[in-house]
């Protein structure tokens, strides 16, 4: 098995890629606590699956596959959909401010189911193809052609044609 | 306004305010997660899908270690919350069960292809041990009630004499078939407890301190920041009753967190499987509430009731079933409840446990506690424990 990295190594990949994954974290999530767990979750797996990084250079991408696989097997699991805060409200954040946003997208995108949720920031924030989304999420690209629909749907019905219009920005 | 939605997507998220990066929580629970992953090389090695420059590759998988010890199981489960009412066993949040032929079970412990479970009959004595796995199958199992165990390992370790000699005895519980026997000649023999963290086995009972025994190398060395085995958890161990308490690095001695009990009282820290979280038992008094660490920033969260009242994820978070079927996980983020889907629920819990009496001393301090007889008579066991006691 390959070594790990160094610590001194390993502590500057997870400062570089930290922001990134935690902005497509709380995308996926919508919670920022939520968001911290998971990219803690999937950088910590990507130290100890070393051998199968390889290379320093390789590392964010792992992380951020494990990150998509790992936010996946939450989603899965049977409490994720019944689960409910208690004594605590759900963390928007401070997204949303802005009233033109109406209501702020995370907001709409909290009420997309999980597996929509993930296919539109795999496809439109990360910039993830169809066969790239389907591979990452572990379904076929008619599931992911069929959810994107789906959500962009509901999407629209919440923010409005303005806001979303037919052209979603999806570059492939 | 009119965006695209991968420039609202963008902006959204350029909006956020991102947090430091704990790197050094990271690096360490990475290391854990290596050590718990090398004692599970049997564990089938998939390809993983990387994103790289934009675009997707294959990468192969690594060359697996040639370990001494190379436990055969299925890919390792997440088991959730496991508890149990009666003779039913409950794991992964309630989304499996299994009914033993038994009047109770009890002392749920985790392994990384199911819950080991105690059986008992009506008067509390032990019938058996037997493994739930992850789809709800039962199978007995032939070990001793000190075995330990780690959530990451298939295995079950414990300590037996052989011919005079004190010997380390791993058993998979996946295969039903023993792993490993690490004898210690130096041990002095008698009373030698083991506690199981990844590949490493703790054993205590020698002159010399405690020994370190790597399943993997079948080294034995002594772990010179460990004086007595109690619990031992993700490279972490609990240390002192009373007086000074802590939770420490087994590596380095450094204390992680710790507490300073007055003479009057009495208290320790219990870890959490896999050693993420570490809460405060108080035995000197009833507590309504306790006190949890989590161990990779060293923040303590309150949580209600007594810590007895609360067990272990199998992935380290404290959990509880409420007396309506409500399960309750917590953590370093907000809890969240879910309902269950229980055909008996659990007994419903005395309000008062006994008769809180107060003492004055004779320098005008005065400090109450609760005294009498608990009610043991609920028949809700939580899982978590890391050893049999």
């Amino acid at each position: 098995m390959t070594r790990p990295p160094s610590d001194e190594d390993f502590t500057e990949l997870v400062h570089a890629a930290w922001p990134s994954l935690y902005r497509t974290a709380y995308l996926l999530l919508g919670d920022r606590a939520e968001a911290e767990d998971l990219v803690q979750s999937a950088l910590a797996k990507t130290y100890a699956s070393w051998g199968r990084v390889r290379s320093l250079e390789a590392g964010p991408g792992y992380a951020r596959t494990t990150l998509v696989n790992t936010a996946t097997s939450w989603f899965r699991r049977r409490s994720w959909r019944n689960e409910r805060p208690t004594a605590t409200l759900p963390d928007h954040g401070t997204v949303g401010s802005d009233p033109s946003d109406r209501p702020a997208l995370v907001a709409a995108l909290a009420q997309l189911p999980p597996r929509q949720r993930a296919v539109v920031v795999l496809r439109y924030y990360d910039d993830l193809s169809v066969a790239e989304t389907a591979s990452a999420l572990a379904i076929t690209e008619g599931t992911v052609k069929s959810q994107t629909s789906d959500a962009l749907t509901k999407l629209r019905a919440l923010l409005g044609d303005d806001v979303l219009p037919q052209t979603n920005g999806a570059t492939r | 306004m009119s965006d695209d939605l991968h420039d609202l997507l963008a902006r959204e998220a350029d909006r956020l305010d991102v947090p430091r990066a704990p790197a050094a929580g990271i690096l360490a629970d990475g290391r854990r997660l290596r050590g718990r992953r090398r004692a599970t090389t049997g564990v089938a090695a998939l390809a993983a899908v990387v994103a790289l420059g934009g675009g997707y590759a294959l990468l192969d998988p690594g060359p697996s270690d040639q370990d001494a010890v190379e436990p055969a199981g299925p890919p390792t489960t997440d088991l959730g919350a496991a508890f149990a009412i009666g003779s039913t066993v409950h794991l992964r949040d309630g989304a499996v069960s299994a009914t033993l032929p038994v009047p109770r079970v009890g002392n749920l412990s985790y392994t990384s292809v199911g819950v080991v479970v105690q059986a008992y009959d009506a008067d509390q004595e032990p019938l058996g041990t037997h493994l739930v796995a992850a789809d709800g199958t039962v199978s007995d199992l032939d070990v001793p009630s000190s075995a330990t165990s780690d959530p990451g390992s298939p295995l079950l370790v414990w300590t037996t004499e052989v011919d005079g000699v004190v010997t380390v005895v791993a058993q998979d519980v996946w295969t039903d078939e023993r792993v490993a026997e690490i004898p210690l000649p130096d041990h002095p023999g008698g009373f030698a407890p083991a506690r199981l963290d990844g590949e490493h086995v703790y054993v205590g009972g020698s002159d010399t301190g405690v020994l370190d025994v790597d399943l993997r190398t079948e080294e034995v060395r002594v772990a010179p920041a460990l004086e007595v085995v109690d619990e031992v958890a993700g490279g972490r161990s609990n240390l002192g009753y009373g007086g000074h308490v802590a939770v420490i690095d087994v590596a380095t001695g450094e204390e992680i967190v710790s507490r300073d009990v007055t003479e009057r009282s009495a208290g320790y820290f219990q870890l959490s499987p896999g050693g993420r979280y570490a809460r405060y038992v108080d035995q000197s008094r009833q507590q309504r509430q306790f006190d949890l660490y989590d161990l990779t920033t060293g923040t303590p969260t309150t949580l209600p009731g007594s810590p007895g009242r609360w067990g272990w994820t199998a992935d380290g978070r404290p959990f509880t079933v409420s007396d309506l079927g409500e399960l309750v996980v917590c953590g370093s983020r907000p809890c969240t409840t879910t309902r269950l889907d229980l055909d008996v629920l659990p007994n419903q819990y005395p309000d008062d446990v006994g008769e809180e009496v107060c003492h004055e001393f004779a320098d005008g301090s005065s400090e109450c506690s609760m005294e009498g007889t608990e009610n043991h008579d609920d028949d809700l066991a939580l899982g978590g424990s890391t050893g049999w006691s």
